[in-house]
């Protein structure tokens, strides 16, 4: 569906002048498959880097319509495909912001432990680290463990008595920066907590000034360690979609993300596990062969610890033949999950008709025992167990697995092997080939993409053995693709919405903690999905009420400055304004009685001003809220220009891409 | 049926004031003719709660004349002469004496020993097959309770409302989740432009999305300005409880004061949904008092609340309960209970038949165990479900609302009369 202008209209006669310029081919393509879609106008010069824009980037930044147009959108397309050689160091700059997201997975659970590992600690399992600033933060961990643990054990009624901390506030506020940092460092350990609770917001503020992000961190860290592994990794994901050059990799990474959807909250330790999750697993492969994406995915802990494939151990296997024998009182008995193993084929690969059988999925289950994790004190690593791996022979899809590869002539005895088999075979099966291509042209062209497109995206996956860049090659060179009826087709997501909205306005994001917020306000908190499925590529279930309620309200908040963290600049207010705001934030594209209403709205509020409110103001889904965030300083009437933002930005056209 | 009775149902509300007298606007009569209209089913109520966490039902509802109880939990369990007796077998903790009035003037009922067939003790897909009402099924995409008013007998009902599905809870509950709009609200408070008050920001948008040529936009639009003009017109900011309603501070009853006072502006709330969290106690549960005393004060000081609040009017309501499994019969190594199997479900309201206990009792000695640690299940969760679905939705269709489970009318507890 297509909001026509009498802007766009004009563009369209332009463009039409302007065909013989396009020198955009479709290979392969005889031009009588376009002939249906040559009824309505084809897309413009500028509507197809709009376009462009709007699908393979988190939205387009003032400006950036221009830049593609100018430089020809495919050299533009072509260039977003090798992320590689896009400079992208001002990212880097802001990304520096989060130290602990640059750990290793081994770093940054010695640097910031675990609950498990709190408890371990505290049961005197594990020894206090050696280097004093991880001493501290494993000194401040332990303390509120047995604080909480004790506080549990009290009747209740017996409100936690105030703790009076060992510092007094303003003699701490007045020390130089670093000087201030060793003296948290130095407090009694448990004395952090209540004495930052205590603070105000505007003492927090004065408590980090001046610090290093790597300072910063620590402290956060004192007060609870999974806060600062939880937050950064929500903020840095918001801010790649914002701030990167490589647009299109991130828009990838998202996909696959969803795709194979972890749940933050699914226990403890998951934050541990999804730090390095989109940056080492996903993000490598985001446009490569789909065969390592699925290896990768199949190796991380994340993946083995959320469907719990950790947990399965072959009946016959080596462990569970040793706990019958030894009679253990188990508390449920072990033997196989299948979990991972039908996800693996009903979204992961083959997609829910795949034409898989329930024994298929007892099978691949088999296949996968041993693969888990390591032990905590290892580093939470992948680890294949062979005593968890059940023996036999076992038939995939009707494949004997683990077929004399060796040359000794057993069947079903290759181990690891077995399961990189079975990846394989999926990932080359056509109905993997078909159903990603389904889901990635769902994402990029259309809610209800259409068939031709679909077999022809497919027949590239399989004639290049999975090659993801290959099947998006094919897809951004197809009339599908270019079509008007693809032309803002699209609803945004809430994350596209968010990340949109900024990158239109410009925005100067310094501490993103309240934008992830805002995602759960507006129904898609990060890693927030407790099913596999993920989120969905379609616009249903973002029509939702309070959602969509969220978004006009996000956007007043936004372009009102009451957003903490967040600062954007709406140029002064003039009538001629308004025209420039649609051109800056939408390209223009916005429908006639959308601009008069803004209009209106511009004249009426000269005569009685609109004060926005915060937006998430004390939301956090599933309570993380950094304390060191800045606060918003609010109650300003906002300027004409700003309400006409805010009103552009809460737009029905501007929900679309 | 008359112009007449619209406009007193419609004063009966109270919006009249505050949306004036000369044009009523098309979705306040439309809901106003939607509760004047329906057939007598569809104005009962369904209030559905979650407990989540895994409740330890047996130190909620405790047999205490099973003298194992005793001996399985020797610092958890409650003493015999602190227990609020209910039948000579039964006892509700004694955090629970603000519902007891209500088991005994017979508006609460108990069903013991419910639960999944599904053996699952992870809380993470036990919530989820309670809420998509299909345990074991993991591709299920909707909840039951949608699903449910997909199934509702929709003779006699001529309008729509936004209000008819409505979770008291910041994101969509699975439970509600799938065809039918349902609305998710965090506080109702602030589900506004603008957060509050009338600003003109409001009225364009509205004006925006209403005449929008985004057809899914406009529709989703419309949505969101016929709630909140409801709830304008309802004014939840000046809402006062019933005299003697005193909910407790916390979520919870902050929660269900939101439902009783949607369900008291007559917007066509059919189905509304609460959580509360905080059950998971492997460590220091604590007896009398401690945590699951503290959790069971709020749960029932709520539940207790919201029925002073509705007065006469919880006549047409039901509200039921359950959490996603029980903890073992056995205390464990740290003074706490880890995942069990059935569980305790309570069912309160007007047209309910209280002070029973429903279901079989399937024993604490240890044949009798599930797997040798937990209350076995006797009762599905689903026909405690399906029996409030059916009376008070008029879910007539029960193999939408619980494909496979084979639910029919012969098989509820008849619990609600």
């Amino acid at each position: 569906m297509s909001m026509i202008s009498s802007r766009s209209i004009r563009r369209i006669v332009g463009g039409l002048l302007a065909l013989s310029f396009v020198c955009f081919t479709i290979p392969g393509e005889g031009h009588a498959k376009t002939h249906a879609a040559a009824k309505a106008p084809p897309l413009t010069r500028r509507e197809r880097a709009e376009h462009a824009l709007d699908r393979l980037s988190f939205g387009a930044r003032p400006g950036d319509v221009e830049r593609v147009e100018r430089m020809g959108v495919e050299r533009w397309i072509d260039e977003q495909l090798h992320p590689e050689r896009i400079d992208d160091t001002a990212l880097q700059a802001r990304l520096s912001a989060f130290p602990a997201m640059r750990l290793s997975a081994e770093e940054l659970i010695q640097r910031y432990p675990p609950p498990a590992m709190v408890r371990q600690v505290d049961a005197g399992k594990i020894a206090m680290p050696a280097d004093p600033v991880e001493r501290a933060i494993y000194a401040n961990a332990v303390a509120n463990f047995r604080e909480h643990r004790e506080k549990k054990t009290q009747a209740d009624g017996g409100a936690a008595a105030a703790m009076h901390p060992a510092m007094e506030v303003s003699s701490l506020l007045r020390l130089p920066v670093d000087a201030r940092w060793r003296a948290v460092l130095a407090m009694q350990p448990g004395t952090v907590r209540p004495l930052v609770q205590q603070m105000t917001g505007a003492e927090r503020q004065q408590l980090v000034a001046g610090m290093t992000p790597e300072q910063k961190e620590v402290l956060l860290a004192l007060v609870q360690p999974a806060r600062v592994v939880t937050e950064e990794l929500q903020d840095e994901k918001l801010m790649r979609a914002v701030y990167s050059q490589r647009q299109l990799e991130e828009v990838m990474t998202n996909f696959w993300s969803n795709h194979f959807n972890i749940y933050l909250h699914k226990n403890g330790e998951m934050p541990w596990y999804l730090a390095d999750y989109e940056r080492d697993v996903i993000r490598p492969h985001a446009m490569g062969k789909f065969e390592d994406l699925l290896v990768a995915v199949a190796h991380s802990p994340a993946m083995l610890v959320y469907l719990d494939n950790q947990q399965s151990i072959g009946p016959h296997s080596v462990a569970a033949m040793r706990a019958s024998a030894s009679g253990a009182q188990k508390k449920s008995a072990p033997g196989l999950n299948e979990n991972y193993a039908r996800e693996l084929m009903e979204l992961h690969t083959l997609g829910v008709n795949g034409g898989y059988t329930q024994q298929d999925v007892v099978e691949v289950a088999k296949v996968l025992t041993g693969w888990g994790t390591e032990g905590r004190q290892q580093g939470y690593g992948f680890q294949f167990n062979e005593r968890r791996h059940e023996p036999g022979e076992k038939v995939v899809l009707g494949h004997t697995i683990g077929t004399d590869t060796t040359g000794t002539g057993t069947t079903g005895e290759n181990g690891e092997a077995e399961g990189m088999e079975v990846l394989h075979l999926l990932a080359m099966s056509p109905a993997t080939a078909h159903f990603l291509s389904t889901q990635l042209a769902t994402e990029f062209v259309s809610d209800t993409p259409p068939k031709r497109l679909v077999d022809r995206m497919t027949k590239t996956y399989l004639k290049t053995h999975g090659d993801i860049r290959q099947v998006l090659i094919t897809m951004f060179h197809s009339p599908e693709f270019w079509s008007r009826d693809a032309y803002r087709a699209k609803l945004k997501t809430p994350l596209e919405f968010v990340a949109s909205s900024l990158r239109a306005t410009d925005a100067d994001v310094e501490n993103a903690n309240a934008l992830a917020a805002s995602l759960g306000r507006l129904g898609m908190p990060l890693f927030g999905v407790q099913q596999p499925n993920g989120y969905s590529l379609k616009a249903d279930p973002w029509l939702g009420a309070e959602a969509l309620l969220g978004r006009m309200n996000f956007a007043l908040a936004l372009t009102a400055n009451r957003i903490p963290g967040v600062r954007v600049v709406i140029p002064e207010d003039t009538q001629q304004s308004e025209l420039q705001l649609e051109q800056a934030l939408l390209d223009g594209e916005v429908a006639a009685h959308t601009h008069d209403v803004v209009m209106q709205e511009m004249e009426s509020a000269q005569a009685a001003p609109v004060t926005a409110v915060a937006f998430a103001k004390g939301h956090a889904a599933k309570g993380m809220r950094d304390p060191f965030a800045p606060a918003v300083r609010g109650g300003a009437p906002m300027s004409q220009s700003e309400l006409a933002a805010a009103l552009l930005l809460g737009s029905p056209d501007f929900q679309r891409r | 049926m008359g112009l007449k009775l619209q406009r007193r149902a419609f004063l009966k509300n109270g919006a009249m004031a505050l949306v004036g007298t000369a044009a009523i606007p098309s979705f306040l009569t439309r809901a106003v003719m939607a509760q004047a209209t329906a057939a007598g089913a569809s104005r009962r109520k369904l209030v559905v709660i979650f407990q989540r966490g895994a409740a330890d039902g047996l130190n909620i509802v405790i047999p205490h004349a099973e003298p194992s109880y005793f001996q399985m939990r020797p610092t958890i369990a409650i003493p015999q002469q602190q227990i609020l007796d209910v039948d000579g077998f039964f006892g509700l903790h004694p955090a629970m004496a603000s519902l007891k009035p209500l088991w005994d003037a017979k508006h609460l009922a108990i069903v013991h020993a419910a639960g999944s067939p599904d053996m699952t003790r992870s809380h993470f897909d036990a919530q989820d097959y309670m809420e998509s009402g299909t345990p074991g099924v993991k591709a299920t995409t909707d909840g039951w309770l949608n699903r449910a008013l997909c199934a509702e007998d929709e003779r006699g009902r001529e309008a729509e409302t936004p209000f008819r599905a409505v979770a008291l809870t910041a994101e969509m509950p699975r439970t509600l989740e799938g065809k039918i709009p349902a609305l998710a609200l965090n506080n109702i408070r602030d589900f506004h432009v603008g957060g509050g008050g009338a600003t003109a920001a409001n009225a364009s948008f509205d004006a925006m999305y209403d005449q929008s040529v985004d057809a899914a936009l406009r529709g989703a639009g419309r949505e969101v300005f016929e709630a909140t003009k409801m709830l304008q017109a309802a004014d939840p900011a000046r809402y006062m409880p019933a005299p003697g309603a005193e909910y407790p501070k916390g979520a919870f009853g902050d929660s269900m004061k939101q439902i009783a006072q949607l369900l008291k502006a007559d917007l066509g709330v059919e189905a509304a949904f609460a959580d509360i969290g905080g059950w998971d106690h492997h460590q220091n549960e604590g007896s009398v008092d401690g945590q699951l005393a503290q959790r069971l004060r709020e749960f029932s000081e709520s539940l207790s609340a919201f029925w002073m609040d509705m007065g006469t009017q919880a006549e047409d309501v039901v509200v039921v309960t359950m959490s996603e499994f029980g903890r073992t019969a056995r205390e464990n190594g740290t003074r706490g209970t880890d995942h069990g199997h059935a569980n305790v479900m309570f069912v309160m309201g007007g047209p309910v038949r209280g002070g029973r206990v429903y279901g079989r009792w399937p024993g604490l000695q240890p044949e009798q165990l599930n797997e040798g640690r937990d209350l076995a299940v006797t009762t599905d969760f689903r026909q405690v479900l399906a029996e409030a679905a059916f009376q008070q939705l008029g879910a007539r269709d029960l193999d939408l609302t619980f494909p496979g489970a084979e639910m029919s009318p012969h098989r509820f507890l008849k619990i609600i009369a």
